[in-house]
C-alpha cells in the first residue's frame, strides 16, 4: 500500500519536474528572444551588449577554455559548500548542548555576519594564496552561517513532549541525537542548506575576483579587460548553469533524504 | 507490584505555586485516573513520577510491594535519573517519529537503548496486533489517522514493558468513537499496571477509572463501584459520585 502510494508520489513530482523544466526553458527563450531584439533594434556595439547569438559563437568557440575555468570553479563551490555545511552543522549541534558555547559562539558567529564578505576576501588572498583553497575558504564562510543558524533552530524548536518521551526510555545521548534530533531537525538544516546552495556560487566568484589564475570569475575579469564581452556572457552562462545545478542537485538529494515530508519543485 | 506515594510535594515555578504539601498513595495494579481544572498541575503530577521534574520538597516514593523495594525521586535527586526504570510515559500527543517505520517508532526504546533483537521485532508485532495496526508495521505515522496513531503510542508504551504506565491525556484528540474504542483496549491492554491517566474528561474518568484523585487544595480520592470499562448505570452512578467530588451537582 505504501510502496503504491510512494510510486504515485514519485509520478506526481516527474511530472511537477517537467512541468518546472518547460516553464524555465519557455521563459528563458522568450527571454534571449528579447535581448536578440534589443540589439538589433538598438544597434548597440558588441563590446557593450552582445547578441544572444555572438555569446552562443562564444560559448561554442571557446568551449574548452570555458570548461576548464568552470571545473575550477566548481571545486571551489562544492569543496566550500561540504566544508561549510559541516562546520555548520557541528557548531549547531554544540550550541544545542552547550550553554558556554552559546555565550561565546554565538556574538562572534553573529560579528562574523556582520563584515561583507567582499571586506575579507584580500586577506584570505593573502593568508591562503591565489590558488583554490582561498576561494574554499570564501565560499566555506558564506555557507556556513545560514547552515548554523537554520540547524541550530530546527534542534532547538524540536517538540519537548518527544524530548520527555526519549528521557522516560534511558536512551544512550548519541542514539537521540542520530535518530530523534538529527531528523527532527533535517527540514530546517535543509532549508539552510538551500540557502548555502544559492549563495556558495558568490563566494567562490568574489573570492575569484580579488586574486587568482583560474575559474570562470578570473576568466570575466580577464575577459572584461580584453573587451571581449561575448566571452564574460558566456561565463556568466556557464556560471548560472552550474549555480542552478547545484541548486537542483542539493534539492534532489534532500527530498531524498526528507522521505517522509517531501516538498514539489514548483514550491 | 508497584505503588506510588506522593509525601507532602511542595512544586513551584518561579512565582507559581503548584503544590503544597500534597501527599497521597497510587495503589499497585489499577487504574487510577487523576481529574481537576486546566492548570491545576495534572501534568505536572505525571511528570514527578516519571522524573522529568523534582519537587522543591517532599518526594515522589515508587515502592515494589514483591521485593520490598524503594526508589525515591526527592529535592536532592537528580531529575530524569532515579525513577525512569519502573516508569514509561505515554504524553499528549501521540510523538511518533515520522521518519521511521511504525514497527520502529513501537521500538524506539530499545533502538535508543542500542539494542534491538528479533525477539524486540516479535514482540513490536505482537503488540500492534493486539492494538489492530497489523499489516501496518512497514508503513510511515504520515499514513495513519490520528486514532491509528494513537493506538501505535499505546503500542509503544506497552512495548516498554514497565510496572507504572503514566498517561496524559492520551486520547483528547481524537472523536468520540475512537476514544471509546481506545479507552477499552486501555483497559484491556493495561490491566495489572500501575496507571495513571490524567484526564479533563469526567466520563473517561467513569467509564475506565478504578481510583480517582480530584486534584484540588488536596488530593481526594474514592474508587467509583463496578468494573472497568463501565457502561450503562454503572458507569452513570460512577459519573454521578464524580461530579459531586468536583463540587458540581
Amino acid at each position: 500500500m505504501s510502496g503504491c502510494r510512494m510510486s504515485m508520489r514519485s509520478e506526481a513530482d516527474g511530472k511537477l519536474l517537467w512541468r518546472f523544466l518547460m516553464r524555465l526553458i519557455v521563459t528563458l527563450f522568450g527571454l534571449l528572444c528579447i535581448w536578440q531584439l534589443v540589439v538589433l533594434i538598438t544597434q548597440v556595439p558588441r563590446y557593450i551588449l552582445p547578441s544572444p547569438l555572438d555569446v552562443s559563437n562564444a560559448l561554442i568557440q571557446h568551449g574548452s577554455l570555458l570548461t576548464g575555468h568552470a571545473l575550477t570553479t566548481a571545486v571551489e563551490i562544492i569543496a566550500g559548500m561540504v566544508l561549510g555545511c559541516s562546520l555548520g552543522l557541528l557548531c549547531s549541534i554544540l550550541l544545542n548542548y552547550s550553554t558556554n558555547a552559546r555565550r561565546w559562539l554565538m556574538p562572534l558567529m553573529v560579528i562574523s555576519q556582520a563584515l561583507p564578505v567582499f571586506a575579507i576576501a584580500p586577506l584570505l588572498t593573502l593568508w591562503f594564496g591565489y590558488g583554490v583553497a582561498s576561494k574554499i575558504v570564501m565560499a566555506t564562510l558564506i555557507t556556513f552561517f545560514p547552515v548554523a543558524v537554520a540547524c541550530y533552530d530546527g534542534l532547538r524548536y524540536i517538540d519537548k513532549e518527544t524530548l520527555d518521551l526519549v528521557r522516560t526510555m534511558q536512551a544512550r545521548p548519541l542514539a537521540v541525537l542520530w535518530q530523534v534530533q538529527l531528523p527532527a531537525a533535517l527540514p530546517a538544516f535543509a532549508s539552510g542548506l538551500r540557502v548555502a546552495a544559492s549563495v556558495a556560487p558568490i563566494g567562490a566568484v568574489v573570492g575569484e575576483w580579488v586574486g587568482s589564475s583560474h575559474g570562470l570569475g578570473y576568466l570575466m575579469l580577464h575577459a572584461n579587460g580584453r573587451m571581449q564581452t561575448d566571452l564574460m556572457f558566456a561565463a556568466l552562462f556557464v556560471l548560472c548553469l552550474m549555480a542552478l545545478a547545484i541548486y537542483f542537485c542539493t534539492h534532489l538529494v534532500l527530498n531524498k533524504a526528507i522521505y517522509w515530508r517531501r516538498l514539489p519543485f514548483d514550491t | 507490584m508497584t505503588s506510588i506515594r506522593f509525601n507532602s510535594v511542595d512544586l513551584r515555578f518561579g512565582r507559581i505555586r503548584v503544590f503544597k504539601g500534597l501527599s497521597f498513595d497510587v495503589q499497585s495494579d489499577r487504574l487510577t485516573c487523576v481529574l481537576g481544572r486546566s492548570g491545576i498541575g495534572k501534568t505536572s503530577l505525571i511528570k514527578l513520577v516519571a522524573g522529568l521534574i523534582l519537587p522543591d520538597s517532599g518526594s515522589v516514593e515508587l515502592s515494589d510491594t514483591d521485593r520490598g523495594e524503594a526508589e525515591r525521586g526527592g529535592a536532592s535527586s537528580r531529575a530524569g535519573m532515579s525513577m525512569t526504570s519502573n516508569v514509561t510515559y505515554m504524553p499528549q500527543h501521540d510523538s511518533l517519529l515520522e521518519w521511521l517505520s511504525i514497527e520502529n517508532n513501537v521500538m524506539l526504546g530499545a533502538r535508543l537503548r542500542g539494542r534491538v533483537t528479533n525477539q524486540h521485532r516479535q514482540r513490536a508485532n505482537e503488540l500492534l496486533e493486539a492494538t489492530g495496526m497489523s499489516g501496518r508495521a512497514k508503513d510511515l505515522p504520515g499514513t495513519l489517522s490520528g486514532g491509528m496513531r494513537q493506538r501505535v503510542a499505546l503500542a509503544r508504551t506497552l512495548f516498554e514493558d514497565k510496572p507504572i504506565v503514566l498517561m496524559d491525556e492520551p486520547f483528547s484528540s481524537v472523536d468520540a468513537i475512537t476514544h471509546r474504542t481506545l479507552q477499552d483496549l486501555s483497559v484491556s491492554l493495561l490491566q495489572r499496571r500501575t496507571v495513571m491517566l490524567v484526564t479533563h474528561n469526567p466520563s473517561e474518568a467513569a467509564r475506565v477509572a478504578q481510583n480517582v484523585v480530584v486534584l484540588g487544595e488536596r488530593a481526594t480520592l474514592f474508587s467509583p463501584p463496578g468494573d472497568t470499562p463501565r457502561t450503562g448505570s454503572a458507569e452513570k452512578n460512577a459519573l454521578d459520585q464524580i461530579w459531586q467530588c468536583l463540587g458540581v451537582a
